[in-house]
C-alpha cells in the first residue's frame, strides 16, 4: 500500500445545484438523455420548464438518477421497479431518522 | 492468496441448482447493495456476491471451480494447481457477458474482483477479451468511472466549514497488468452549512480514465458522528436542556450551549416538561444563497433533584402540604 497525500481540494454541495441542463444532468450521471427523459416521465425526478431544451433540473436529481442506474443495472429491476425503490429508499431514510431522535429522548427521560 | 468459498458467500450448499443459486444471488444482491443497505460492509459484501455469482453462474467455470475440491476452507492459502483449468472452456462471455445487467461493466470493474478470482479466471478473460484488449491499445477511449465514498464529520465542521482526510482504496492496474490496491489520502474541504446526507462533487478525482478518457468524478456522501449534544435533522439541530422544577414553574434566565457557543436562554413561568422552544438560525448556517440556517430547538426536560438531606427532604414534604396535586389524575384514580 502506497499512501499519497495531496493538496486540500474542495468541490461543491451536489444537491446545492439548481439549474442543471439536461446535458449537464448527463455527464453528472453519466447517462444518456434518453434515460433521463424516461426517468422523468416515470416520475423519479421532476424538471421545471416545459420544453425538453428548457429543462432544469435541481442537484437532488443527480443521485436520484444514479440510484436508479445502479438499481437497474445491479438488482434487474425495470424502470418502474427501480422508480418505486427510490421513493421508498427516501422514505425509508426519513423514518430512520425520526426513529433515532425518538430513541435518544426515550434514552434520556 | 487466500481461497474463497464461493458457496459459502453464496449460502447455498454446494449441490445448489442454478436455480437455486440465481435465486440466492437475487436475495443477497437485494439486500446488500450500497444504495439500499446500511450495514457498514454493505458494498464488499456485494462484491463478493457479484464475484461469487460470476462464477457459479457459469456451468463451465463452476465445474472448474468446483474441481479444486471441497476440502478448502475460505481463508485458506492457495495457489491455483498448474494446468488447473485444463479441459475447461471459457468462452469470452467472462466478464462482459453478463448480459443486460452488465451493460456498464468495463475495465475499471475488473479490478473489484478478488485476486483469487483473477488467478482463476483471469487469463481466460485476457484471452478471450484478447480482440477488446488489441483495440484498446490502438487508441481506445474510455471515461474513467465515478467513485463514491462516505466522509464522517463533526457537527462543529458543518459550523465552521473544516478540512478534513478521507481515505480512499483505489485498485490500480500496474504495467504487468497487475491489479493492486492503493490507499490514496485526499485532503478535502467540507463546506460550511453541508447537511447530513448531501454529497461533494469532486470533479476529476474518480476512477481515472482510459486513453484520453477523462477521470471519473468522486462524490462524497455526508455523515455526521453521533454527537453527545446535539441532534442534527436537516440543518435544524436539537438539544435537549435538562431544568429544575422551580426553573421550569418559576421562570429562569439560563445559559444554555449551543454549536455556535453558549447562549442565556429565557425560560417561561409555568413551562411544562417536553416543551420545544426554537432558537431561530442558530441551527446549521446556509450552505448557499439558496438555503437558509437551521434552528436550533430547546426541548425542556424537568428533572427532579434527589432528596437526601434532611432540609431537602422537608422541602419535597412542604411541596406535599402546599400543592392539591394528584399527578394519575387522568388515569381516574
Amino acid at each position: 500500500m502506497v499512501k499519497r497525500t495531496t493538496e486540500v481540494i474542495s468541490g461543491y454541495i451536489v444537491e446545492n445545484e439548481t439549474r442543471l441542463t439536461l446535458r449537464q444532468l448527463c455527464d453528472h450521471c453519466s447517462v444518456a438523455a434518453e434515460y433521463i427523459i424516461e426517468l422523468v416521465d416515470e416520475g423519479v425526478i421532476e424538471p421545471a420548464g416545459i420544453e425538453k431544451s428548457h429543462w432544469c433540473f435541481t442537484g437532488v436529481s443527480v443521485r436520484r438518477v444514479q440510484k436508479a442506474k445502479h438499481l437497474q443495472r445491479d438488482l434487474g429491476v425495470n424502470l418502474a421497479g427501480a422508480a418505486l425503490a427510490v421513493d421508498l429508499l427516501d422514505e425509508i431514510e426519513q423514518l430512520r431518522s425520526r426513529i433515532e431522535r425518538i430513541k435518544k429522548y426515550s434514552e434520556e427521560s | 492468496m487466500e481461497y474463497k468459498d464461493y458457496y459459502q458467500v453464496m449460502e447455498v450448499e454446494r449441490s445448489a441448482t442454478q436455480d437455486e443459486i440465481k435465486r440466492a444471488y437475487r436475495k443477497l444482491a437485494r439486500k446488500y447493495h450500497p444504495d439500499v443497505s446500511k450495514e457498514a460492509d454493505a458494498e464488499k459484501r456485494f462484491k463478493e456476491v457479484g464475484e461469487a455469482y460470476e462464477v457459479l453462474k457459469d456451468p463451465e467455470k463452476r465445474a472448474a471451480y468446483d474441481q479444486l475440491g471441497a476440502n478448502w476452507k475460505a481463508g485458506q492459502d492457495f495457489n491455483a494447481p498448474p494446468d488447473w483449468d485444463a479441459g475447461f472452456e471459457f468462452d469470452g462471455g467472462g466478464f462482459t457477458g453478463g448480459g443486460a445487467q452488465y451493460q456498464n461493466f468495463n475495465e475499471a470493474d475488473a479490478s473489484a474482483y478478488s485476486d483469487f478470482f483473477e488467478s482463476l479466471f483471469g487469463q481466460g478473460f485476457q484471452q478471450a477479451g484478447a480482440g477488446h484488449a488489441g483495440s484498446r491499445q490502438s487508441g481506445f477511449h474510455s471515461a474513467g468511472r465515478d467513485h463514491h465514498a462516505k466522509v464522517l464529520i463533526d457537527l462543529e465542521d458543518a459550523m465552521n466549514g473544516a478540512a478534513r482526510s478521507v481515505s480512499l482504496r483505489v485498485p490500480e492496474v500496474d504495467a504487468a497488468g497487475h491489479v493492486t490496491t492503493k490507499e490514496r489520502v485526499l485532503k478535502v474541504n467540507i463546506p460550511r452549512g453541508v447537511k447530513q446526507g448531501q454529497h461533494i462533487r469532486l470533479a476529476g478525482q474518480g476512477n481515472p480514465g482510459i486513453g484520453q478518457g477523462k477521470a471519473g468524478d468522486l462524490y462524497l456522501e455526508i455523515e455526521f458522528n453521533p454527537h453527545g449534544l446535539y441532534h442534527v435533522e436537516g440543518r435544524d439541530v436539537h438539544l435537549d436542556l435538562p431544568v429544575a422544577p422551580w426553573e421550569a414553574a418559576l421562570g429562569a434566565s439560563i445559559k444554555v450551549p449551543t454549536p455556535g457557543g453558549v447562549v442565556d436562554l429565557k425560560i417561561k413561568e409555568g413551562s411544562a416538561n417536553g416543551s420545544k422552544l426554537r432558537l431561530k438560525g442558530r441551527g446549521i448556517p446556509a450552505s448557499s444563497s439558496n438555503n437558509s440556517a437551521g434552528d436550533l430547538y430547546v426541548i425542556l426536560q424537568v428533572t427532579l433533584p434527589p432528596a437526601t438531606t434532611v432540609g431537602e427532604k422537608a422541602a419535597y414534604e412542604k411541596m406535599r402540604q402546599s400543592f392539591d396535586f394528584n399527578p394519575r389524575k387522568k388515569l381516574g384514580v
